[in-house]
């Protein structure tokens, strides 16, 4: 009769600091996303509890990249590569999704600030440019990403289950780059953040093609001496089998 | 179904995939070509990372033409001689192009040059080989008088003759030296095994009959190739095993049943039928220099 009896302890307990040190507690379903020969993307449930009533606005970000952005112009009626420009700590994946129109929970001013939304994702290049330069350059990152899905242009809902609980689910697409994540948490009232929490996601490779990746990138001339091996043995077989039927 | 291709962090359609190997490795076997020239447009334009493309379609080329040789040894069209020594211009020629991809690369006008080098050759050699097989075709309906096997140019004053047994031809060793190292440095650029350069260079540069030309072809191809995924996997890291694999289930299939339909079809016809191919390509890459670009920006992730 202990066990229950303390449960119900630890679940008192457990309200009765979020409703006095934490207004705003979340989690996800899972922090490892694993990645193996089915892949084809995965949801992320994210949820959590206020105590406080607010707006929730969550982004999630990927693992930062250096990017190559080159732009063509026509030469002598050709297109070809004119112009470039590299830009470093740009997120590869970023989604947001909030409770309301991010234009009624907050001022555009906060939301630059917050870096909340795609129109407020800051994404400088690495060689100092003029401000004009920098911009087409910049929105042609976002615009490649949202094409490949890395970049999610819809807001998210978050949806409450009665006043407290609210739910969220993130898509991870098939192409998601590996690494680590992070889904930025915010409880917002009046225009200012209430309450903030930071909680980290992994995306990684397992089995079998943890280890194709792990000997292309670190024993690469073995790894080429057996993609070799591989294809000639597969050549050979193929003729045998051929000339039996 | 979907399957994950691990180095280039995508996933793809399994029957996709083994499809577009069957279709290639059909090419392969009746042309004598890697069909690299067809694969790696193919594999780019289904968003796999053009690197990738490369250096995976090197890896699935070599067992295409495994599998297409052997049909072709068993029924002695393949010139040994002759390929060793295609062979090793290939080898030099290949690596020099590594090299220089590199170096185009860190320009940021690869794509450029692969497209230009496409549309070129494949141009070039589209139109030759169609006019030579259409003349070859009509006289064939005439019933004229039979063309010599080869004309007799200043290629064939140079020095160090050797005698090619089964190509029945006694020339410089230079001249396949020489194409087998400019077929070399296309194969590496253009991430191809280069077969539809080689093909054309052994009947008009050559003179080789066209029963031994597709199966030295596939003979040579299977070093260079093999030379290509070695020097991809060691410099660029873009040889993916999943997806070399998966074309070539489908690819060596392929093969087998292409070496067999090459007996049913007359010289002038697969050379014929080989052109409007390369010509399709090369006008479906000239379309896409051509064209103003849905968006002029491309976008390159840095790997450290």
């Amino acid at each position: 009769m202990r066990a229950p009896a303390t449960l119900a302890a630890a679940l008192t307990l457990l309200v009765a600091t979020t409703a006095t040190a934490e207004p705003l507690v979340a989690d996800l379903s899972s922090h490892r996303i694993t990645i193996d020969s089915g892949f084809t993307g995965s949801d992320v449930l994210l949820y959590g509890a206020v105590d406080i009533a607010g707006d929730m606005v969550i982004v999630v970000r990927g693992p930062e990249e250096r990017i190559v952005v080159r732009r063509k112009d026509r030469v002598a009626g050709l297109w070809m590569n004119r112009a470039e420009m590299t830009f470093d700590r740009v997120p590869g994946y970023y989604a947001v999704a909030a409770s309301r129109p991010l234009g009624k929970i907050a001022s555009t001013a906060f939301l630059g600030l917050y870096q909340i939304g795609l129109d407020h994702l800051r994404l400088e290049p690495v060689t100092e440019a003029a401000e004009p330069l920098a911009v087409p350059f910049r929105d042609a990152i976002v615009r490649n990403r949202v094409r490949n899905g890395l970049y999610r242009d819809r807001i998210g809902t978050v949806s409450f289950l009665g006043a407290r609980l609210f739910r969220t689910t993130v898509r991870f697409p098939a192409n998601a780059p590996t690494g680590s994540y992070k889904a930025e948490i915010y409880l917002i009232r009046d225009g200012q953040v209430v309450s903030a929490e930071t909680t980290p996601l992994f995306i990684s490779k397992t089995g079998f093609q943890a280890e194709i990746n792990y000997y292309a990138l670190n024993r690469p001339a073995a790894y080429g001496l057996v993609a070799i091996a591989i294809a000639l043995i597969a050549g050979w077989l193929a003729a045998i089998l051929f000339r039996r039927t | 179904m979907q399957i994950y291709l691990p180095l280039a962090e995508m996933s793809s359609n399994i029957f996709l995939l083994l499809g577009m190997g069957g279709l290639v490795g059909f090419l392969s076997g009746v042309f004598g070509v890697g069909g690299g020239f067809l694969m790696t447009p193919l594999l780019i334009f289904m968003g796999i990372p053009p690197a990738v493309a490369v250096g995976s379609q090197a890896n699935y080329i070599v067992a295409a033409s495994v599998s297409g040789v052997i049909g072709h040894w068993r029924r002695g069209n393949v010139d040994f001689t002759m390929g060793l020594v295609l062979l090793a211009g290939g080898l030099v020629g290949s690596t020099v192009g590594v090299f220089l991809f590199k170096l185009l690369r860190g320009i940021g006008q690869i794509e450029l040059v692969i497209a230009l080098s496409y549309v070129v050759f494949l141009g070039t050699i589209g139109l030759l080989m169609l006019g030579e097989s259409a003349r070859a075709i009509i006289r064939r309906r005439r019933r004229g008088p039979r063309r010599k096997l080869h004309l007799h140019t200043w290629m064939h004053g140079l020095p160090l003759k050797m005698r090619f047994r089964r190509s029945k031809l006694y020339i410089s060793a230079l001249l396949p030296l020489a194409i087998g190292f400019v077929v070399g440095v296309l194969a590496a650029i253009m991430g191809v095994g280069g077969g539809f350069v080689m093909v054309p260079a052994m009947i008009y540069l050559l003179g080789m009959p066209t029963s031994v030309m597709v199966g030295t072809s596939l003979f040579q191809i299977i070093f260079v190739t093999a030379n290509v995924t070695f020097l991809q996997s060691v410099t660029n890291h873009t040889v993916d095993i999943v997806l070399a694999l998966t074309l070539l289930v489908g690819g060596v299939i392929g093969a087998q049943l292409g070496s067999r339909a090459t007996g049913r079809l007359r010289g002038e016809q697969i050379r014929g039928l080989l052109a409007l191919l390369v010509l399709a390509v090369c006008a479906r890459l000239l379309w896409g220099l051509l064209v103003v670009p849905v968006d002029p920006f491309t976008v390159e992730v840095i790997r450290p």
